[in-house]
Formats: structure tokens, sequence, C-alpha cells
């Protein structure tokens, strides 16, 4: 975003939709270090802030369409304009769904609760931060438009996995040590999916920033290498 | 929105505001009068000029005549039974038809015997009654040996007096007809037998020096037969000097120096293009002088920048996208000139040939250089007979002492009006014609 | 994935450019308008030149049919071929290269005659038609594929300049391909018409395609993304970027196309 259109209404509109955007992506982090929280202290009020402050993030999604909607009918947008609404657009519906996920940590929190109490596996701990960091590092990709940032986000998604697969075995051992803690090791087990998830949003995320600045595909760049130079000839 | 910037809307109640609006409507009403007033004042000058040309050109077109017994003496004419026509005719043109109206006078006033007013009698009548009567014979030279009432053309000076020109209050001395005359005249009007009709002569005859016999035919036809050498000279070569000016010719100094040159051609005076034909058409080529056909050619110099400006400001006037279109579908340069830019300026170009012919028309000047101002009689009949034209003849007349010729001059003033008027028609209408069939 | 397998089956199919051009450079006098620009123009292709006005895309335009021969003081260097023959070579006659490659103009400038001699004169001058019923045919032919037979088959006696302006411009069209040509170029041909209008005359483009190789210039970015195959970018008298059309609407590589494309210039 270096030059300033000449129709500054033009920039009004797409600063606010990137203003929106970046708003989603901090509560996003908000309603995941919220949810987290209670779920270490296994606080059922916080828990129930979480699932209030869900609507709020729904809201902002509606509020960021409806602009994107507005900027596509009036101006048109072409080129880097055009890629950025339609990855914005994207973006809050994963950002949207981040909400979710840490909505449904929150739900299951709530369960949680009333199921005997159980230490809580460290792993899911470092997964959320991993993945806080991950959408920390996206949403400034996105403010700063800084490409290679979103490839290093999406390179990550893969460390997050691994967690995963570590958290799903870790819970299952402990299921199979104490039976009695099934009820309450199956909602960890679910958190570390949903925490998975949120990094796999994230690396969406990325993809998309990744395009709307450099109008490539991020899956695409390697295989794509070598055709690169026909395509080039092409015209 | 508005209030950052402090912006009021206008109110057009206040004073100021209407004070304003008043003064400008004022203005605007002023404007349109003095507009008005320049059109009345120019308007006003050319129905007096028009009005006064026609108001004395009125009579130049009647003639008094007066009804006279002849009686077409055997004795004076011969007989063309005994003679035989073609010794009749030849007598006839030898005799003196004088002598008839002198009979016939000898007896109508009896009173009169003294030889010089005998004499004087007969300057009643114009120089053309012998004419008048020759041809009578000869059209039937049965009529010798009859009597009949002939009405012989006036001469000028009475017929002056029967139009009431020649203020006959003032002392005797300083008229041209004195009492006696005009005694006779009184006999001849108690009598019934002057009258005052319209006058076919004067569209029909040649110059003369008697204004009574006078007529525009000799010069009308002189100008037709200039106009048309200056026509089939000036037209083609000033439209095809427009189109390659305009269309094909390379923009450059020389281009650029010629286009000048063409542009002071126009606004040289018209004697000069004279003094040219003097010397290069009679001087050089030996060409006849005061013939139409040198006329013609003089013109036609004349008249060729005017043909040349209105042609060109008329092709140029073609949209060039009309151009761009015909040349886009493959139309040679040639094709796009004769196919799409020549019919839609040909109504300007017409235009202007025409302003210009009626411009040479009224053109004396050169004609004068030429030559074509001497006293001609004879209709002419060729390019290169000796002739005149209607705007010398004009000048001639203009130039003349006699009374008569003043309204002969308006009328004749007339005349060449009319013709330039009916141009000037002719051009418009053809404007619009063509224009409609674009 | 898919896309990419269309261009290349594209690309196998039109190795062989309509016209190119190589090299070409125009001035005026000083005035450097166009700076060495090298295009390919492709059959079944709509090829739109877009830029800000004075950038040399419609001098470039008429240099492919050399109109601009006879503008006074304009010198072209470079090649333009038209099927590998160049069209600036001396042997080449400039009325029969304008029969190949017919253009269309800003303006609708029908002939203020007939609608029938509008579009017959091209094959009139061109004697393509050997007789009456030739040259009926042609003109029912042109107009009908320009869209405009229905429209005025009952009038065809009736000035073409009393036509609206959408329907001049399609008869201006019509006209242009009268005489068979290989090659239309279109300067700006809607920017006078209303966008019902333009609609047809774009619809109209777009079936003429099929037969023809197709240049456009425009102004509206929209025009030039709604109907053409290829685009090129022109500035300053240089040819920035050239490429697909999509590609150039939502990925262009040069920052000046995306500047211009995206409404940032100046």
């Amino acid at each position: 975003m270096s030059d300033p259109h000449i129709l500054s209404a033009y920039d009004e509109e797409l600063k606010e939709l990137r203003s929106v955007v970046s708003r989603m992506g901090g509560m996003a982090i908000d309603q995941l270090l919220a949810a987290m929280q209670a779920l270490r202290e296994v606080n059922t009020d916080e828990a129930e802030t979480v699932l209030k402050n869900d609507l709020l993030l729904d809201k902002l999604e509606l509020h960021a369409e409806k602009t994107a909607i507005g900027v596509f009918a009036r101006r048109a947008p072409v080129a880097d304009d055009l890629r950025e609404v339609v990855s914005s657009i994207k973006m809050t519906t994963m950002i949207e769904r981040m909400g979710d996920y840490a909505k449904n940590i929150s739900r299951r929190t709530l369960d949680i609760a009333e199921c005997s109490p159980v230490v809580m596996p460290q792993t899911l701990d470092n997964m959320a931060d991993v993945a806080h960091r991950m959408i920390e590092d996206i949403m400034d990709a996105y403010v700063h438009r800084n490409a290679d940032v979103a490839v290093d986000v999406w390179e990550r998604g893969e460390t997050l996995d691994n967690m995963h697969n570590a958290a799903y075995r870790q819970i299952l051992a402990r299921m199979m040590e104490v039976p009695d803690h099934i009820n309450a090791y199956t909602h960890y087990l679910m958190i570390a999916k949903n925490l998975e998830r949120i990094g796999d949003q994230a690396t969406s995320i990325a993809e998309q920033i990744y395009y709307a600045i450099t109008g490539e595909i991020l899956e695409d760049i390697r295989p794509v290498e070598e055709e690169q130079p026909a395509t080039e000839a092409g015209f | 929105m508005s209030d950052d910037l402090n912006i009021k809307p206008t109110d057009w109640q206040s004073p100021e505001m209407v004070r304003h609006t008043q003064m400008r409507n004022r203005r605007e009403k002023r404007f349109k009068l003095f507009g008005l007033s320049a059109v009345i004042l120019a308007a006003s000058f050319l129905f007096l000029l028009l009005g006064k040309i026609t108001l004395d050109a009125a009579p130049g077109f009647l003639q008094t005549s007066i009804e006279v017994d002849i009686n077409f003496d055997k004795a004076v004419i011969g007989d063309p039974r005994q003679m035989g026509r073609d010794a009749f005719i030849e007598n006839v043109r030898r005799t003196n038809m004088l002598r008839l109206v002198q009979a016939s006078m000898d007896i109508y006033f009896s009173e009169v015997t003294d030889r010089r007013d005998r004499r004087r009698l007969l300057r009643l009548f114009s120089a053309g009654a012998r004419d008048q009567l020759r041809n009578m014979l000869l059209a039937d030279p049965m009529i010798a040996g009859t009597s009949k009432r002939v009405s012989l053309l006036a001469s000028d000076d009475i017929d002056q007096v029967i139009k009431g020109h020649t203020d006959i209050s003032l002392p005797e001395l300083q008229r041209k007809v004195k009492n006696k005359e005009l005694s006779w005249l009184q006999k001849f009007e108690d009598d019934d037998r002057v009258s005052l009709h319209f006058h076919s002569l004067f569209f029909t005859s040649g110059d003369s020096r008697d204004p009574e016999l006078s007529g525009i035919w000799g010069a009308a036809v002189g100008s037709a037969l200039t106009l048309f050498i200056t026509l089939i000279i000036a037209f083609p070569v000033g439209v095809l000097s427009a189109i390659y000016l305009e269309e094909f010719a390379p923009k450059n100094r020389f281009t650029d120096f010629i286009e000048i040159n063409i542009n002071n051609l126009a606004a040289v005076p018209s004697i000069v293009f004279g003094l040219l034909g003097l010397a290069v058409f009679l001087g050089t080529m030996g060409l006849p002088r005061s013939a139409p056909l040198v006329g013609g050619m003089t013109l036609a110099l004349m008249t060729l920048p005017t043909i040349i400006i209105a042609s060109r400001a008329s092709i140029k006037a073609v949209p060039p996208s009309i151009r761009d279109a015909a040349m886009g579908l493959g139309a040679s340069p040639m094709q796009v000139v004769f196919h799409h830019v020549l019919p839609l300026a040909f109504p300007g170009i017409l235009t202007g040939t025409i302003i210009g012919m009626a411009q040479a028309l009224g053109e004396t000047a050169p004609l004068l250089m030429i030559g074509m101002v001497a006293f001609i009689v004879d209709i002419p009949a060729s390019f290169t007979d000796a002739a005149t034209a209607l705007p010398v003849q004009i000048y001639l007349w203009a130039d003349s002492p006699e009374r008569a010729f003043v309204e002969k001059t308006s009328a004749a003033i007339l005349v060449l009006l009319t013709f330039l008027i009916v141009m000037n028609a002719l051009a418009i209408w053809l404007r619009q014609k063509f224009e409609q069939d674009w | 994935m898919q896309q990419s397998m269309t261009e290349f089956k594209n690309m196998t199919e039109q190795a062989v450019p309509k016209m190119s051009a190589r090299d070409i450079h125009v001035r005026y006098g000083d005035n450097h308008a166009v700076k060495g620009i090298s295009l390919d123009l492709h059959l079944n292709e709509i090829t739109s030149l877009i830029g800000p006005s004075g950038c040399g895309k419609s001098t470039f335009l008429r240099c492919l049919n050399r109109m601009n021969d006879s503008v006074a003081g304009c010198k072209v260097t470079g090649q333009i071929l038209l099927d590998n023959k160049n069209i600036y070579d001396q042997n080449i006659d400039v009325v029969q290269l304008r029969a190949r490659v017919g253009m269309v103009f800003q303006k609708p400038n029908p002939f203020p005659k007939s609608i029938y001699d509008n579009v017959a004169y091209g094959p009139r001058i061109h004697g393509l038609a050997h007789n009456r019923t030739d040259l009926d045919e042609i003109v029912e032919t042109s107009l009908e594929r320009a869209g405009l037979w229905q429209e005025v088959k009952d009038r065809m006696d009736s000035p073409g300049t009393a036509l609206s302006g959408g329907q001049q411009q399609r008869l201006c069209i019509a006209r242009a391909i009268a005489v068979n040509p290989e090659v239309i170029l279109m300067d700006e041909p809607c920017s006078a018409l209303d966008p019902i209008a333009t609609a047809k005359v774009e619809t109209l483009m777009d079936e003429l395609k099929s037969e023809y190789a197709i240049v456009i210039v425009t102004h509206s970015m929209q025009q030039a993304a709604r109907i053409s195959q290829k685009t090129a970018f022109f500035h300053l008298g240089e040819l920035v970027e050239q490429g697909d059309t999509t590609q150039i609407f939502t990925a262009p590589r040069n920052e000046k196309t995306r500047d211009y494309i995206t409404g940032r210039f100046g």
C-alpha cells in the first residue's frame, strides 16, 4: 500500500477494511489467551466471558464483509486491491473460525470443570503458545505487508502439527494410565485438536496474505518454478 | 460537512444580490438594444438606397410616344408592286423616312410654315422614328400608299417634359424645350395623342447616344459572355487549386508562401488586375481589345482567390472523421477526396463561386483598363466582339449629360441588382438543395 | 492448474502471430511518441492496449494499418509483420493493406450516405462484388454479423447518420468487416456510447473474435478486463507490460501497471 489512490475515498474504505481485519486478529488472540487462561485455572466465569465475546467477533466479521462488498460494487478493485479485498474477506472468515475454536476450548473448559480434576497436559500450553505467536506474526505480516513473515508462519504450521501428534500420544497414554479420567482427557484431546486447527487457519491466512502481497499462490511456489519461463514466453 | 468549510447558501434576497442581478439584466438589455439599433440603421440605409434607386429607375422603364398620321406616300418610298421587292427594300433603306413625318406634320400643324420651325417640329420625335417607320415598311411593304396612325417615339427632351422632369416654369432661355415646342406638345396632348407606355426597347437594344433608343441588352450579353469565360476559367482552376493545397500539397515553406500570396491576392485592388490584363492579355498576347474573352480572363484572375479561399474553407470544414473512415476502409487519397470530401464541401464551394461571380459581375475597374468601356451599339455575338458590361454601361450612362440618362442609369442599376440578387438566391438555393441530399 | 493447461493449448495453436510489431518507433518531429514497441497479435484474440492519455497507444494502433502515413512529420521505424510480410515495405500497397487491416474509430463516423451505401462503400472501391446481387449479399451478411440487420433491414435507404450512437458504431463495424479484413483495429470504440450500446458493441466484438484478430485501444480498464484476452500497458511511449488480461488485472508484474490499473497514478 505504497501510493495513495487518486480517489481518497477508495483508500478510506480499504483502510477501514484493513483495520477491521486487524481488530479481528487482535480479538482472536485475546480470545485464545483468555480461553487458555480459563482452561489452566478451570475458571468457569472466565470461560463464559470467552463464549460471550465470540459474538463481537461475529459482528466484526459481518461488518468486514459489508465493507468488502461495498468496495467490490463501487470501486471495482483490480490487481493488488482486488487480491487484498478478496483475501480480506477470506481472512475474516478464518479469523472468525479461530474465534470459534477458542470458544470451543472454553466450552470444553466448562465441561472439564464438572469432571474430576486432572492435571492439564503441558503440551497444550506450548501449543497455545505457538498458535498465539503464529496469529501474532501473521497479523504483523498483514499489517506490514511482509510476505517473508507470512512464509515463515506458513512453514511453522508443521511444528504445530507435530506438537499436536505429541499431545495426542501424551493424552492417550494418560487415559490408559487412569481410565477414570478418560472423560476429562477426551476434552483435552479435543482442545488439542482445536489448537491444531487454529494453527491450520493461521497457515491458511498466511497463504492469503502471501497471495495478496505477491499475487502468487504459496502452495504453487515450489512446483511451479520450472514452468515459470514457459509462462513468460506465452504472450 | 459544509459547516467546516464555512460556506453559506447564497441569499438571493439580499439587497446586494438583487442590485447585482438588476445591473446584469440592465446591461444585457442595453446590449441587445445596441445590436437592434445597429441592425435597424443598416437596414434603413439599405432600404433608402434601394428605394431611391427604384424610384429613380421607375420612369426609365417607360417611354413617351406620340401618335401621328403617316401617309406612306408611294412618291417618297416607291411602289413595291412596280419596283419589285428587292429594289423597294433598297429604296426604303436609302430614303429619309423623316420626309414622311415632315409631310404628316405639315398637315397636322398647317400653321407652321417657317423652315426652322418645321425642322424643330421634327425634333419632337426621336431619331429612332426613322427606324421605326423603315422597319414597318420592311415588315409589310403592302402598307405603301396607305395612311396609318403610327405611335412614334418622342425625343428624350419631350419625354422628360411628359414625365415632369423638366421645369417649364423656368424662363424660356434656360430651357432646352422652348415655348413653341410646348405649345405643339399641348396640341398633341389635347388630341390625346401622347401616351406613356412600357419601353421594351430598353431591354432589347444596345447602347445609343439617344437615351430613348439606348438599352441594356448589349451590356447584359457582354456581361454574360464575360462571366461565362470567368466561370470556365476560375471555377476549375480555383477548385483544383483548393483541393491540391488542402489535401495533397506537402506542408512546407513553398506552399506556405503560395497560401500567403493567395490571401494577399484576394486583397489586391481590382484595378491592378485590369492593369495586368492590359499588359499581359492585350500587350503581350495581343488579344482583341474590349472583348469579353479578355474581360473574362481578367475577372477570372480577380475571382480566383475568392474561389480558392472559399473552397479551401469548405474543404477544411469536412470533418476529419469522414476522411479517417474512408482511409481506414482503404480508399486512396483521390477516392477520399472525390467520394467524400468534395460532395460534402460542394455546397460551400458553390456558394463561394457564385459570390465570386457576383463580385465579378459588379466589377468595373478592371474592365475599364482593358477597353470594355467603349461606346458599343451592336449586341456582341462572340467572345471576341467588342462588348461592354452592365456596370460599365452604368458608368457610361452616369457620365452622359442628357437628363434622360439619369433614369436610364438607375434602371440599369436596378437590373444589375436584380441579377446579383438572383445569383445570390441561386447560391442559397443550391446550397440548401445539396445539403439536403448530402 | 486448469488455467495453465488452456494457456499451454493456446500457445501451441497460436504459435504464429497474425501480426507482430518489431521494435516500432514513431517520431513526430522531435516528439518521440512510441519507443521501441514489440507486440504480437493473434487471431481469435482481442488484445487491448491501455495506458494514460498520450502514452502512444493510439499512435501505435494507427501504425498497424499505416494510418499515420498521412500525418505530416510522422516517421515510423521498425517492422510490422502481417503474415510475415513487413507492411512498411516499399512494395506494399497501403490501400490493400487497409482492406486487410480494418479500423473502427472513437467517434461513430458513418458516411453521410444511406446505410446501404455505407456498408457497400468498401466492397465497391475494392471491387469485391461483381454485381448488385453480390453486393446486396455482402451488405446483408456484414450487417448481420454486426448484429444490426434486424434493426435496419427495412430502412436501408435512410441515412446512416440518422441512427443512434450505438447503431452508428455497429454500422461502422459492419462497414469495416464488409471488406473481409483479417485484423480489426478499434480506437476507443465505445467512449461515445451509453452502457447499453457499449454492451452491444462488446458482445459483437466477442463474437467477431472467432474470425479476426482484434486490437482495441480503451481508456476503460473495466472494458479491457471484460473483453480482451491479452492486455498491453503503455506508458510514455513504452510498452511497460503485456500479458494475459487475467494476469494483468489480478497480479500485474510491473509497479507502473499496478498503479495505473488500480487508480494510483499521479
